[in-house]
């Protein structure tokens, strides 16, 4: 049986509608099992629904098993990633490229989850950076954010949407040491 | 060498099928590859318009305020059109010829080996906004936020290929650059440079400064070996090392590519690896996968070899 002494976690963060379900539900084995409840401040575009616990799912390779885990994107339930660190290998940080918030998002959880692990590794991911909404995004501007909490973590443009762009950030993270 | 489109607007069936006729006629030059059609759209090189045809002259416009070389035929007096012209009674050698005279006239000349690397060291410089223009089609280079823009995707795609096939550019430091329009098509300095620049070969060997990232390229790639090839450069280039590190495991002309990108994205720190190279610490960290069987298995899963 997967222990948390295993390592056999990876957390995908970031805050409300940065794609985190979506994420899971492309490299996921079965859909996730969802948390998810309406939002308290009324639809956010597109979105109706947010992670109030987690999602979780998996991914079956060879003999091992790993465990998705997506933590809840509103601060109110950031006690969540407190239970969730501790055991994963990683942590693919997913960020909204639409959003004023994107660098100050960035801070926060960087700061929250290195508070809890140090040596925790992440991978981050910028989504939705071909919305007309993104055009004022800087990558180098989260580029510099970024490098204040951890020196080397790779930032990419990514579509959660998309399977290949994931594994994407799970090989980038695999390669970090 | 890349094939041409040549479409027709406005032209009866005789002269349609001397057009047909060129690529069977040519044994060099670009129509070799030429692709005829009937016009659709901006989507092609050149375009043989009939003017006195309705349709072939909404064409012409059209043609006209997208840049798209045209082509006349019939006798051009009275049309501001300067260059080679037809006439319906020509023989299918002589469209043959007027159109390798307008493709010439209209393509900017192949540009030689110092004009290259003066471009290169004029887009490695650090100045926030830099105008790329290959013809009528232009992208913009803006270092501030670290993207690259243009107007249309049909743009960014002529620019890239255009550096694909090493054509000639005009580079030019700007003091702006406007958002106005939109988004247009954006994507990262390095992924721009790196899909217009991998396959090449006739890039300069990048081994004359010690390299180290400064932050991990963002380069998108649809292909899963080169995915792979990109991932284990990024890594070990975000380490402190030496270019000739990456040169031994790596093809050339695709390390080339990916450090020239970066140079141009301004992704690279040479004063921190002349002052503090540690080629040790960019060793592949594969070995540090096998040691978990997790991540091994996760590896074999993402086709990390």
């Amino acid at each position: 049986m997967n222990t948390v002494a295993n390592y056999n976690k990876l957390l995908f963060g970031g805050p409300v509608g940065s794609g985190k379900t979506t994420a899971i539900s492309s490299i996921a084995d079965a859909a996730p099992v969802s948390t998810e409840a309406p939002l308290s401040t009324g639809p956010m575009g597109d979105k109706t629904d947010t992670t109030v616990a987690m999602d979780y799912s998996t991914l079956t390779l060879d003999e091992h098993t790993v465990h998705l885990f997506g933590l809840p994107g509103q601060q109110r339930f950031a006690f969540m990633r407190d239970i969730l660190v501790p055991g994963s290998f990683g942590v693919v940080l997913l960020l909204d490229a639409s959003s004023d918030e994107i660098y100050a998002n960035a801070s926060e959880w960087l700061t929250s989850l290195r508070g809890l692990d140090s040596g925790l590794k992440f991978a981050i991911g910028v989504t939705k950076t071909e919305l007309e909404k993104s055009v004022n995004f800087s990558l180098n501007r989260l580029r510099g954010v970024v490098r204040e909490h951890t020196p080397t973590a790779p930032v990419l443009s990514v579509d959660a949407r998309s399977a290949q762009d994931i594994k994407q950030l799970i090989r980038v993270l695999l390669h970090m040491k | 060498m890349r094939g041409i489109t040549l479409a027709h607007a406005g032209c009866d069936a005789g002269v349609v099928r001397k057009l047909e006729m060129i690529r069977g006629l040519a044994t060099t030059g670009r129509c070799q590859n030429l692709r005829v059609k009937f016009w659709d759209g901006i989507g092609c090189d050149l375009v043989v318009v009939n003017p006195k045809d309705g349709f072939g002259d909404r064409a012409l416009e059209i043609a006209r305020r997208h840049g798209i070389p045209a082509l006349l035929l019939g006798d051009p007096g009275g049309q501001s059109n300067t260059g080679p012209s037809l006439t319906a009674e020509m023989s299918a050698f002589h469209f043959y010829e007027a159109i390798e005279a307008k493709l010439s006239e209209a393509e900017p000349s192949q540009a030689p080996a110092e004009e290259h690397s003066t471009l290169w060291s004029e887009l490695t410089q650090n100045h926030p906004f830099v105008s790329v223009r290959h013809g009528v089609y232009e992208v913009w280079v803006n270092r501030l936020d670290g993207y690259c823009i243009a107007r249309t995707r049909r743009a960014a795609a002529a620019v890239k290929n255009a550096f694909r096939e090493g054509a000639s550019f005009e580079v030019e430091q700007v003091e702006k650059i406007s958002n106005e329009g939109g988004a247009g098509d954006r994507t990262s300095i390095e992924d721009f440079f790196f899909k217009a620049l991998s396959g090449r070969s006739d890039l300069p060997e990048q081994t004359d400064f010690r390299f180290a990232l400064t932050s991990w390229p963002d380069i998108r790639c649809d292909e899963p070996k080169l995915t792979e090839q990109i991932t284990s450069l990024s890594a070990k280039a975000l380490t402190l090392c030496n270019t000739s590190e990456l040169y031994e495991r790596h093809e050339h002309s695709l390390v080339n590519a990916f450090v020239l990108s970066c140079r141009i994205a301004g992704l690279t720190d040479e004063t921190r690896a002349e002052a503090t190279g540690d080629p040790a610490s960019a060793s592949d960290t594969s070995d540090t996968h096998k040691s978990s069987g997790i991540k091994a298995a996760l590896g074999r899963w993402l086709g990390l070899t």
